[in-house]
């Protein structure tokens, strides 16, 4: 699966797929604007066959309901990720600051996870 | 109207993804006339086209990301602009007094992705309609909006090349190019701009425009027409602002006119046209000694046009017909592309040259040009 995202990325942003690292930003990193998102949505839809909320693509790891949701999300997000730059995102995050922790990893997560949550849904 | 300066050509043909390379092939004799690889020609007459072979925009792209968002139009519009500013000794960068309009006939809509949402729908989603429009853009990318839009060519041009002036699209058909130029003149003229990348991109290989050629009768055996694509994009210039910095001036836009006729009417239409364009440049008929017809690929048009530049212009005016090998006829870029040509031909010793161009809807353009062997005469 990691390898399908790497690919998806990568092509979508137009950078090497080496450049595609688990940890690496999507907006920080590679350049992704709210633009390649909607592209990289759509093209992870079609390669795994589902539909994917916008909001969607990083529940799972950070929670924007709320001031205390979102400082909670990324006290577990930061002590699954220590070695992510955490000094360049601002002291206090908002949730329109969250899409800049977009990462491969957040994506293959959220995959996991989903793929996981469909299947057991359709279970007999 | 006040001559503007042309400073700088970009050209992207069939024969040559530059105007040095175009000129070369057309110097040795060579037609860009194939079998097609961007389109099956089958239950089309097995027609030849004159295709861009392995054409790649990305080294003109400064921010390469972008390709995604862009059709072939664009992509070719992006390559002729870039060629035409750098000519021009333009330095690409944020740049508020440089314009951009670009005439191209429209998009292919990405028919193959279009077509793949449509096969997925039930027949019977389209009674209710917003279901239907619904069910198709779930199939399509988010991008395709993007890609399909008719002003993209204009708008990447100026994203790629920090044009912040004045932006517009022409979408007129076969005319489209000239009447950009015509347009890019105009706000110079009325001080709306110093500097303008102006021409047209087009592409006759995609499914909806092929088979509307075919419908027209002009893939036939007997048409003479050859389906072509390119770009041709002109640096216009303030007289004013290219002698300040001593560019090189390389001919004069003189005078334009277009016009679109009724039914049945376009010769009549193309005749008052010549002449309105005539007058504009202040010109007499005498003074014209090169005319480029993009009309005569029309059918059943060839013999009329004829008629009305030989009464005009008579065996004084050289006269080049568009729409055969060996280039080819790229629809709304044609007009600029051969005012590409012409501007950079050194072996014909013209001086006032008229380019024509014809849409089968009946929409008819001229522009006027002087070649830069001297100041045009003042108005």
């Amino acid at each position: 699966m990691a390898s399908r995202v790497t690919a998806i990325v990568a092509d979508a942003l137009d950078v090497p797929a080496a450049d595609v690292t688990p940890s690496a930003s999507l907006i920080d990193d590679l350049g992704a604007e709210s633009i390649d998102f909607l592209d990289i949505l759509f093209r992870i839809e079609s390669a795994f066959g589902i539909k994917i909320p916008e909001q969607d693509m990083w529940r799972g790891s950070v929670d924007p309901s709320t001031p205390e949701s979102i400082a909670a999300g990324l006290a577990d997000l930061r002590a699954r990720m220590p070695s992510y730059p955490w000094e360049r995102l601002p002291a206090r995050m908002t949730a329109q600051d969250l899409p800049r922790l977009i990462t491969r990893q957040t994506i293959v997560d959220y995959l996991i996870a989903r793929l996981d949550t469909d299947a057991t849904a359709e279970a007999p | 109207m006040n001559p503007v300066a042309v400073t700088g050509l970009g050209l992207v043909t069939p024969l040559g993804v530059s105007l040095e390379q175009t000129l070369l092939a057309l110097g040795e004799g060579r037609s860009a006339a194939r079998r097609p690889t961007m389109i099956d020609p089958t239950g089309f007459g097995g027609a030849l086209v004159a295709e861009i072979v392995d054409f790649d925009a990305r080294p003109w792209f400064r921010t390469p990301k972008a390709l995604k968002l862009t059709d072939r139009q664009t992509r070719l519009a992006v390559v002729a602009a870039a060629q035409a500013a750098d000519a021009a000794g333009w330095r690409a960068g944020d740049d508020d007094d440089l314009g951009v309009v670009i005439g191209t006939s429209g998009a292919d809509l990405r028919f193959e992705e279009l077509a793949q949402a449509l096969s997925e729908i039930e027949p019977d989603a389209a009674e209710d309609t917003v279901a239907f429009g619904r069910a198709v853009l779930d199939g399509l990318t988010p991008l395709w909006g993007l890609t399909v839009l008719p002003n993209m060519p204009s708008s990447h041009v100026a994203i790629q090349l920090g044009a912040r002036g004045p932006n517009s699209t022409v979408m007129t058909g076969w005319t489209a190019g000239l009447q950009a130029v015509a347009a890019a003149a105009d706000w110079i003229d009325a001080g709306e701009a110093t500097r303008v990348l102006a021409g047209g991109a087009d592409t006759s290989l995609n499914p909806f425009a092929f088979a509307s050629l075919h419908q027209a009768g002009m893939l036939d055996a007997g048409a003479r027409f050859l389906p072509g694509e390119g770009a041709a994009v002109l640096a216009l210039e303030a007289p004013s602002a290219a002698r300040a910095r001593g560019a090189r001036i390389v001919g004069w836009v003189a005078g334009t006119a277009s016009s679109a006729a009724a039914a049945g009417d376009l010769g009549a239409t193309l005749a008052r046209v010549v002449d309105a364009a005539l007058t504009d440049a202040d010109w007499v008929p005498d003074a014209v000694n090169l005319i480029h017809d993009a009309a005569g690929g029309l059918p059943g048009m060839s013999a009329e046009v004829g008629r009305i530049f030989e009464r005009r212009f008579g065996d004084r005016a050289s006269a080049i017909v568009q729409g055969a090998a060996p280039l080819g006829h790229a629809l709304g870029a044609a007009g600029t592309i051969a005012a590409a040509l012409a501007l950079a031909d050194a072996h014909h010793a013209w001086t006032r040259a008229l380019i024509v161009s014809c849409d089968p809807s009946g929409v008819v353009a001229a522009v006027a040009f002087e070649r830069a062997a001297r100041e045009p005469d003042a108005q």
